[in-house]
């Protein structure tokens, strides 16, 4: 049981937490919990209809526990990915215990991954969460980064997204320092600087034209 | 020890889907119960007080401004003191609720247990609405990309239409498809609610894009609404509907990763299908679960649709539903280009697929989606679409085998069932 117990994750006591690395990014947004809004009634069918409007937010916390180096990696400005000590498998985004059944939830080492990966699924979106809608239109890619067995999802800059290309080599631009908050968001895709683009397709062309008023409208957006 | 006993639907019904729908989750499940009491009128509450439970299916708890909603569902209706939980399983909520009260019959727990399926989405715009369902992905990785479910969907498409040689166009068909034959189910449907007529391919094609190969018109739409499934023992199934009772022949439920991109060298599929597959183009979860389905049911799961004689499945997309054809060992001995093509899922192919229009045309308010899919089906296969529709348009004649599939995620938990006339 005991040579069991060190193969566990650990869980640290409260007090010995030193956050001296915590930075403070932002004030933050303050909490309200429910913030009555609004009241109104109307009538449809003969009945009478009562709709109220209701705020309600949440700050969340994201405590990252055993992923922590994964996001401290991003902080640095490196890939983090794990490789499993029993069977090998190396996969980004990382998985702190092997999915290989076989390998009894072994936890897994962190490796640093190449900035770089080839593209295997995309997407040109033409719509997105509001967070995004000034972006678009823009490229969704699955890249494969280095020898992992899994691919990450991440927007691949591109200046035409319509020659996106599947299995095109792409590289990890991480943003600058001051600007990286330890999540996925501190990085993109590119293409590698020696891909270019094969010829126009009937493809590249109908994703063009569907891309034209998709940038109309975000013309109009303020 | 109680015995296993065969799994029966003994009757279901809808609200209508819209977006809003303007009411509360109590009176949408009275009204269902209701509508249950004027179509099945053997049927009452008390034989759920009596020998059952209830299966709540509500997928999320941000929509309903409310941790637990169906406990106020569960004593409006008059049932303190009955056995009750909630599924929530993504999309496949209705899908996975309909599973617990089979289990729950089969295992002899329960004779009669109504599946209440409900969710309200317009309770929140439609942006955030979009945001709640997308943190279903996994959101220490996908989410912060401000991508949404349709984003991640469009990626997968796009690997299908690689691989299959699949056109969008193919996809626009599948769309105006169910849109159709929505028109001729009628005013329980979105697409008859909102838009109110037939729309053709170029419709389709010429809708704004949303995420490339996927169009406004291929996705279905944010909806509110409730549904309820009866499902019971063999004894109540022919005390409530002697006529109109169909068995649930086969059941499968499987799982796929949360993140799209884990799909390519999962150790799971690697050993059961090798390696490579599902990628990110095919169901992997619906394949199995429709393994397992067809196994019990005495279906083979090669070419199995011509031992099925319609079928209700969750095209959230089109492409989706081009993907569920491909996992459902349909496109075994035909591309599923030309299984399109041909028209075996129309209304006058092989096997007639969405004829209630689906989630594209009737509607997706989560929680009560497979259970309309179940109801669909249900009323084809126990002759009842000319007493529930508006037109007879989309009546598979003298239906036997009916499948049901509900989805979620990208792929990430699939249910499929076979339903048999009996
Ligand atoms: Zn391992």
């Amino acid at each position: 049981m005991n040579n069991m117990k060190k193969d566990l994750h650990p869980t640290p006591f409260n007090k010995e937490f030193r956050w001296n690395a915590w930075k403070e990014i932002q004030p933050l947004v303050p909490e309200q919990g429910w913030v009555w809004q609004n009241v109104r009634s109307g009538e449809a069918g003969g009945k009478i209809w009562v709709e109220q409007q209701i705020y309600y937010d949440m700050l969340y916390t994201f405590r990252l526990g055993a992923l922590s180096p994964y996001s401290k990696g991003l902080l640095d400005g490196k890939l983090l990915g794990t490789k499993c000590p029993k069977c090998g498998d190396i996969t980004f985004p990382p998985r702190v215990n092997c999915w290989n059944l076989d390998c009894d939830l072994e936890i897994t080492n962190w490796v640093e991954m190449p900035k770089k990966g080839i593209l295997h699924a995309w997407t040109i979106c033409g719509f997105s969460a509001k967070s995004a809608l000034k972006k678009l239109p823009f490229v969704l890619a699955y890249v494969l980064i280095g020898e992992s067995k899994t691919a990450i999802a991440n927007i691949l800059h591109i200046s035409e997204p319509w020659h996106t290309e599947t299995n095109m080599p792409v590289v990890v631009k991480i943003v600058p320092v001051e600007d990286r908050v330890g999540n996925l968001i501190d990085f993109w895709f590119e293409p590698d600087p020696s891909w270019k683009p094969g010829p126009m397709t009937s493809e590249k062309e109908r994703i063009k034209e569907l891309c034209d008023p998709v940038y109309k409208w975000v013309a109009t957006l303020r | 020890m109680p015995e296993q006993q065969r799994v029966f639907i003994a009757g279901g019904t809808t609200t209508p889907f819209d977006y809003p729908l303007n009411l509360q989750i109590e009176e949408m499940t009275a009204n269902c119960i209701k509508q249950l009491y004027h179509d099945v009128p053997e049927f009452h509450l008390r034989d759920v007080r009596d020998h059952g439970m209830v299966v709540y299916s509500h997928f999320s708890v941000h929509f309903s401004h409310q941790l637990t909603a169906y406990w106020i569902l569960h004593d409006h209706l008059g049932l303190v003191g009955v056995p009750h939980f909630r599924i929530d399983n993504g999309g496949n909520t209705g899908g996975s609720a309909l599973y617990a009260a089979y289990a729950l019959v089969r295992a002899g727990l329960a004779d009669v247990v109504p599946v209440i399926g409900y969710e309200l989405m317009g309770s929140v715009s439609q942006s955030k609405g979009s945001e709640f369902i997308a943190i279903a992905s996994d959101t220490r990785y996908e989410a912060m990309l401000g991508a949404n479910y349709t984003n991640y969907y469009a990626g997968l498409a796009r690997v299908f239409m690689e691989k299959h040689n699949v056109t969008e166009e193919e996809f626009a068909e599948i769309a105006v498809k169910n849109k159709n034959n929505a028109m001729a189910t009628g005013e329980k449907t979105q697409h008859f609610r909102k838009v109110g007529k037939k729309l053709t391919v170029d419709d389709i094609m010429n809708s704004r894009l949303i995420a490339y190969p996927l169009k406004k018109f291929d996705c279905c739409f944010m909806s509110e609404g409730a549904a309820v499934v009866l499902v019971t023992n063999e004894k109540f199934a022919k005390q409530y509907s002697p006529d109109h009772s169909v068995e649930i022949a086969g059941a499968g439920l499987s799982s796929c990763t949360i993140r799209a991109g884990d799909r390519y060298n999962f150790p799971g599929w690697t050993q059961r299908y090798g390696k490579g597959y599902p990628g990110l183009g095919e169901f992997g979860a619906c394949r199995h679960a429709a393994e397992i389905a067809y196994k019990m049911a005495d279906i083979p799961w090669k070419d199995s649709y011509k031992h099925l004689d319609v079928a209700e499945v969750h095209d959230a997309f089109s492409s989706s539903e081009a993907q569920i054809y491909n996992a459902l060992g349909w496109c075994e001995s035909i591309p599923v280009k030309d299984f399109i093509n041909d028209k075996l899922p129309m209304m006058e192919g092989e096997i007639p697929t969405n004829p209630g229009g689906g989630l594209i045309g009737y509607g997706h308010p989560v929680g009560a989606t497979g259970l309309m899919s179940t109801i669909e089906c249900y009323y084809q296969l126990t002759g009842l679409i000319p007493r529930e529709h508006r037109s007879t348009e989309n009546e598979v004649k003298d239906a036997e085998v009916g499948l049901i599939n509900s989805h979620a995620g990208t792929g990430t938990s699939i249910s499929n069932f076979v339903l048999r006339r009996i």
